[in-house]
């Protein structure tokens, strides 16, 4: 309910500021496969941190980054059924005594490091076999399925007194748009 | 309660609700800034929240105020501004003055979070800190590489040398694992873990692009380690040799306190603008919030403390409009609906009074109507005067009596009138002195001449006490006609007596006179028998004369029978001219022939023209000319007949002039005195009016009323 109401708020805020997304973030391909009987996702990410976004790295500010993926079937008479929704988040953070950086999946809470920040988000840029769904989820023709991902930094989950800036300026709105592509066996 | 009130007062609650519902976001918002986990999720909405409210606040504001401007003309509208004003004042001055000093202490209290010093050591701890584990990984990563060497290419016989190499160069853990992750050769010094810490895909994709790795890593249940990792490409395949160095637990603790201490510094360094920025944002909503809610409760509580006030001055214009019957709602049992209370009784008490006025009025006004009837039926004239003699009322009576229309002259004083109206001279004349000397009560017996002749009024005439000051209260009766038959009947009763007393003795002595002739007029010696013949002849003569006289007493006495019937006046007229057309004295006559017919009995009116011509005829006046003309009058609000004998008789006294229509009054040596007395009864007979004019000529007016009608006004008012 939380997230809904912050989501709202956030379209709200924006639309009454009526700033359109900076999308610096970009999807190069994204493709499907289904590996025993789940379907997965391959897909390549790319991602321009600017200064801003940098700079608040390296003083210490966990960068929260989002991958949410949507998987949603035709339907001629009504809009799109969705079949899923996936919510990956990511932790971006420098530390500062080992001059490492460390990407943290939120949902397994397992953490990479990484020495250089471009390694760290060159590794978050290849995603590899991302479970999606099972097959027998699939219950019309394959044709049908879509799948649409994106890729944005989470405003909300910045420190509080960060978020109003982040709302306001377009160096914080990074998000890639929409890339879509058929699931495919 | 009625239902206004509990819509009012679930507004009141409702309001109180949102105010207490903004007022706890903002508290939220508070804490979220203070990092709570609580509410950091809802920051953005709770923003969002506060800031709609504040724009709908500043609607709500701008609403009222086009509102109060709109009705600016209206009533109150100047003391809602009043008060708005004020309380916007008193609110918002000590707001502003809290802000500013809010806001300046909240900078410097965020400015002394970074002290020079603390950044100082604080850097200088973590460079320390650095030094040391770098230090540390410098002395790893060199142990590892004199492994690496040791182990050349030859990984056959690897595994013996394994365990040694691992203590030599005091590792915790020694792997030899594939390119892709996969472990060949481990060993450890702990014996509780069975499992080789596995370098994870992020450290295998950086050596990639690599030949080697070191790290500070966290490891799960172990702490903070070295992970040192080389590739070994002398032999084939390539092999990765992981080296993992345990970090002494006190210099962890020490190192991972310093890297928290400086990385939550650096944040909270690095946050400060935006925290400044976003503290100011929210106290600044807070102040906009607070200013503009206590602009609104400003509108919200000058409107409800101004409506009893408009409800008042509504309720006060209604009143001044004469609509006693307005009702004011009572709102409150403050001071206000007090006043409104005693308002409502007022108008209650004022209905009350001008009931019981209207009441009183009402029955003045009958009772002035029954006056106003009693007087229009009265005979009596009434009329009213106010101090200055102005004419104030007449009843139709005196309009009547007065010959005048006394209703248009009301408002004109009687020295004015008296000079348009002859007839009021002798009565203008005679209550002057009254009026001017303030008496009381007064009664006056006045002679007046109108066109109807001489009347003789009574007047009575009282004081009057009036709103406007003194008056005067005139009643008048016309007594003429009651004189005159008191003096008619007097001369009835005399000449009866007369006639009776008179006419006894007449017969013996005209007997006896006719006898002393018969007896002694043959034996009387001639001389004497003459004497005696005369004597007795002028005896029985006279005797004659005075039966006459007596019987003319008598007939005057008489009550006469009249056999009145429709008759022109202008031929009688002529039947009796006709009678003295042989005659030597000049007689002529001018008849109006539009003269309608009269009801009269001939005889009678025959006998008015015979006396009154033989009258004139008897004039010892030398070339007497008689003038007997008739015309139908219709002016000066009278509509009669009038006919005019005029001769050129001898002057007659004013003292005669009063008397000279009662009988037994005559200029004549050997007149009765009767004649003018009879025209005088038979013309009072026929309801008409005479009298005589004396100018040159001396002029008898009669005046008689047309048939079935007496003579009558024209105007009806009167």
């Amino acid at each position: 309910m939380s997230n809904l109401l912050n989501k709202l708020g956030i379209i709200l805020l924006i639309a009454l500021l009526a700033n359109p997304s900076f999308a610096i973030f970009s999807i190069n391909y994204a493709k499907t496969s289904l590996v025993d009987d789940m379907y997965v996702l391959d897909a390549e990410l790319d991602f321009n941190l600017t200064e801003v976004a940098i700079e608040a790295i390296q003083n210490g500010v966990s960068l929260p980054l989002v991958l949410t993926i949507v998987v949603e079937r035709d339907r001629w008479y009504l809009w799109n059924k969705k079949i899923i929704t996936i919510r990956q988040p990511y932790e971006l953070k420098y530390y500062a005594l080992s001059r490492q950086y460390g990407l943290k999946n939120l949902i397994t809470d397992s953490q990479e490091i990484f020495s250089y920040l471009d390694t760290a988000i060159a590794y978050l840029g290849k995603v590899e076999k991302f479970p999606l769904l099972k097959q027998n989820k699939i219950t019309d023709s394959i044709d049908k399925y879509w799948v649409y991902l994106q890729i944005h930094l989470d405003i909300e989950s910045l420190p509080v007194p960060l978020r109003p800036i982040a709302h306001l300026s377009s160096q914080w709105r990074l998000s890639s748009s929409w890339y879509s592509c058929h699931l495919q066996p | 309660m009625s239902l206004a009130t509990i819509k009012n007062r679930l507004i009141a609650g409702l309001i109180i609700g949102l105010f207490v519902v903004l007022l706890v976001s903002l508290l939220m918002i508070v804490s979220a800034l203070k990092n709570s986990e609580h509410f950091a999720h809802l920051y953005s909405i709770l923003l969002l929240i506060n800031i709609i409210a504040l724009v709908t606040l500043l609607t709500l504001v701008a609403f009222n105020l086009s509102n109060l401007i709109r009705q600016l003309h209206k009533i109150g509208a100047r003391l809602t501004i009043r008060l708005v004003s004020l309380l916007m004042i008193l609110s918002i001055i000590p707001v502003i003055i809290v802000y500013y000093f809010s806001l300046e202490f909240l900078h410097q209290r965020l400015d002394n979070w970074f002290d020079i010093n603390v950044e100082h050591a604080l850097t200088d701890a973590f460079e320390l800190s650095q030094t040391t584990l770098d230090a540390r990984m410098r002395e790893a990563n060199k142990k590892t590489l004199a492994i690496a060497e040791e182990i050349g290419f030859n990984y056959a016989d690897i595994n013996l040398l394994f365990n040694e190499l691992r203590e030599k160069s005091g590792a915790s853990e020694l792997t030899l694992l594939a390119t892709n992750g996969r472990i060949i050769l481990s060993n450890s010094g702990d014996i509780g873990y069975l499992l080789p810490n596995r370098p994870h895909d992020g450290i295998l994709f950086q050596l990639k692009k690599s030949d080697s790795y070191i790290g500070l890593e966290p490891i799960a249940a172990q702490g903070l380690h070295i992970r040192v990792i080389i590739k070994l490409t002398q032999g084939q395949p390539v092999r990765l040799l992981q080296a993992i160095f345990p970090i002494p637990i006190r210099i962890q603790e020490l190192a991972r306190n310093v890297e928290s201490a400086f990385t939550s510094y650096k944040e909270r360094a690095y946050l400060y603008k935006p925290l400044k920025m976003s503290s100011t944002l929210v106290l600044s909503l807070v102040l906009l919030l607070s200013i503009f809610s206590t602009v609104w409760i400003a509108f919200f509580a000058a409107r409800r403390l101004v409506a009893p006030l408009n409800h008042l001055i509504e309720g006060t214009i209604a009143v001044a409009q004469g609509n006693y019957a307005k009702k004011l709602p009572i709102t409150s049992m403050d001071e206000l609906g007090i006043l409104v209370q005693s308002f409502n009784d007022m108008t209650d008490k004022i209905s009350q009074a001008r009931d019981e006025v209207k009441h009183s009025q009402q029955l003045a006004d009958s009772q002035r109507t029954y006056l106003e009837v009693v007087l229009e039926r009265l005979s009596s004239g009434v009329v009213s005067l106010d101090m200055e003699m102005r004419l104030r009322t007449a009843n139709p009576a005196a309009a009547m009596i007065m010959e005048l229309p006394l209703n248009e002259l009301l408002g004109q004083t009687l020295i004015q009138l008296q000079k348009d109206y002859a007839i009021l001279r002798p009565l203008c004349t005679a209550i002057y002195p009254y009026l001017s000397n303030y008496v009381q009560d007064w009664r006056k017996e006045i002679t007046v001449f109108g066109v109807r002749g001489r009347k003789t009024l009574m007047c009575q005439g009282t004081q009057l006490q009036i709103s406007a000051g003194h008056g005067y209260v005139i009643v008048f009766d016309d007594i003429t006609a009651l004189i005159q038959a008191q003096r008619n009947a007097a001369w009835s009763e005399v000449a009866r007596r007369l006639a009776h007393e008179i006419k006894n003795p007449l017969t013996p002595i005209q007997l006896s006179a006719e006898r002393l002739r018969y007896k002694y007029l043959n034996k009387l010696p001639p001389a004497d028998a003459k004497l005696l013949d005369r004597m007795t002849h002028t005896i029985i003569q006279q005797v004659s004369a005075m039966k006459d006289m007596v019987n003319d007493f008598s007939n005057y006495a008489k009550t006469p029978s009249f056999n009145k019937k429709p008759t022109n006046l202008n031929h009688l007229i002529e039947e009796v001219y006709d009678l003295y057309r042989n005659i030597s004295t000049n007689i002529s006559i001018g008849l109006d022939q539009s003269v309608p017919n009269i009801d009269a009995d001939r005889g009678h009116l025959r006998q008015v023209l015979h006396n009154l011509i033989k009258n004139a005829l008897e004039a010892q006046i030398a070339d007497n000319e008689i003038n007997i003309t008739t015309e139908y009058l219709k002016k000066h609000g009278v509509e009669c007949i009038e006919l005019r004998l005029s001769n050129q008789g001898p002057p007659i006294s004013d003292t005669l002039m009063d008397k000279i229509f009662e009988p037994y009054v005559t200029t004549k040596s050997k007149g009765t005195g009767l004649g003018l007395a009879i025209v005088k009864k038979i013309i009072d007979e026929h309801n008409g009016s005479v009298w005589i004019e004396q100018s040159d000529e001396i002029c008898v007016v009669i005046r008689l009323p047309v048939a079935d009608r007496t003579c009558k006004f024209i105007d009806k008012q009167f």
